[in-house]
């Protein structure tokens, strides 16, 4: 995308009721977030290209003030997309970046399994980061629906781990 | 067994010994689940028979000849983001430790080994429990070669106090040593210290300002000047005209 396209997909956004649009192709995301998605303040721009597009720092002026302030994001599509079917489910995800374990060693069994019910407080995975081992426990209660990572594989820093049913 | 003098200590200060246990990580961190240990509680052998390194990697140890001590800690008000400074703690302790008995080199290799003469002494393992974006609680890990003479064929880069001294030292002292030197740092870490905990890291760090050699992950190796750590614990290096930083993860600091 252009950066004028970028621009004038930022000013439709805003002035629509919509809290979050992403836009998907190929190795390319954006996602362009209203004030209320992201509570950020005034206009957040952050814009960490992946390598096959320029660098583009995308300066927005301020909406007139009673439209929602926008932020945007651009970024690589690491995360494992989220299937839309099954309602409100809840994303848990990495603190840091690090390296994702399922459990405490290579002969344990993992602290959880898809379908497992887990409670507020429960240990469920582990991110190695620098030789500190981080016990990661759940913030919901909920059911298993998903594991979003391989066990020991790279995690970046807000990249979804579980995906949690609430309800379940 | 520990003499009666040191016992003392011991009581005071919460220091749980066994004659011989499997790992003192383990049994920290499942003491550390099942109830909450008041602050700075200690679990400490000489005999450990299955130590605990790495995600599962053994430390091996002979019997009665080193000190194995993990101490369980609630650290006040530590970010996520601030982990390392964990790390620090423990290096810069088991340092302080050593040069009370020693007028050897001691130096901190990235990220948390301690080198006795370019030598491995001490092996350092951390384990936290994270809540939202705090650490609640924390067990330190360390294992320190002190009268061992002999080590593995594989580990010839291994060291001891009694090698480096050439005479034997005596194990229930030295705990309460090392003991004392980690409360040392930990009140810096708890009383907001975190800049000197940093420096003072850096002053001891392996290799700084210096050109060293490191091996990534395809195994290829090549020279860089090491500028410092930053503070997710990622060592910062000088290439070019540049200032990259990395993971251990991506590569690996030759001696």
């Amino acid at each position: 995308m252009t950066y004028k396209e970028i621009q004038e997909l930022i000013n439709l956004v805003a002035k629509t009721n919509l809290s979050e649009v992403k836009l998907i192709n190929g190795d390319f995301k954006l996602i362009i977030r209203s004030k209320e998605f992201s509570s950020g303040k005034a206009v957040q721009v952050v814009a960490p290209a992946p390598a096959s597009q320029p660098a583009t720092q995308v300066a927005v002026a301020p909406p007139v003030s009673t439209e929602p302030a926008i932020s945007t994001v651009t970024e690589k599509t690491v995360q494992p997309t989220v299937p839309s079917t099954g309602g409100n489910y809840i994303e848990i995800k990495s603190p840091m970046v690090g390296t994702f374990y399922r459990a405490s060693g290579p002969d344990k069994p993992a602290f959880v399994q898809v379908g497992d019910n887990v409670s507020k407080g429960q240990r469920i995975c582990i991110i190695e980061a620098m030789k500190l081992f981080n016990e990661i426990e759940s913030e919901v209660s909920g059911k298993i629906v998903k594991v979003l990572v391989d066990d020991s594989t790279p995690v970046e820093y807000d990249q979804p781990l579980f995906l949690v049913d609430p309800a379940g | 067994m520990v003499d009666n003098s040191v016992s003392e200590f011991f009581r005071q200060k919460n220091i749980i010994f066994f004659k011989t246990l499997d790992s003192t990580q383990s049994y920290a961190l499942e003491l550390t689940s099942k109830s909450k240990p008041i602050d700075k509680t200690a679990i400490l052998t000489y005999n450990q028979s299955a130590g605990k390194g790495q995600l599962g990697a053994k430390w091996q140890t002979q019997a009665d000849k080193n000190l194995c001590m993990s101490i369980i800690g609630y650290p006040v008000k530590l970010k996520v983001g601030e982990q390392f400074l964990l790390s620090m703690t423990a290096a810069l302790a088991v340092m302080r430790f050593l040069l009370q008995y020693t007028q050897k080199k001691i130096q901190i290799k990235w990220p948390n080994d301690i080198l006795l003469d370019n030598k491995k002494i001490c092996g350092i393992l951390i384990n936290n429990s994270l809540q939202g974006m705090y650490i609640t609680s924390s067990v330190t890990g360390m294992g320190v070669n002190i009268n061992q003479t002999a080590f593995e064929d594989g580990l010839p880069n291994a060291s001891s106090l009694a090698i480096a001294e050439g005479k034997e030292f005596a194990l229930d002292e030295l705990s309460a040593e090392l003991y004392q030197c980690y409360e040392y740092y930990y009140q810096w870490l708890n009383t907001g210290m975190h800049e000197l905990l940093r420096s003072e890291y850096h002053a001891n760090l392996f290799g700084i300002g210096a050109i060293n050699r490191f091996e990534k992950k395809d195994e290829s190796v090549f020279s860089a000047k090491v500028k410092g750590v930053d503070i997710d614990g990622r060592l910062m290096l000088s290439i070019g005209n540049r200032i990259e930083k990395f993971d251990i993860r991506e590569i690996k600091l030759l001696l």
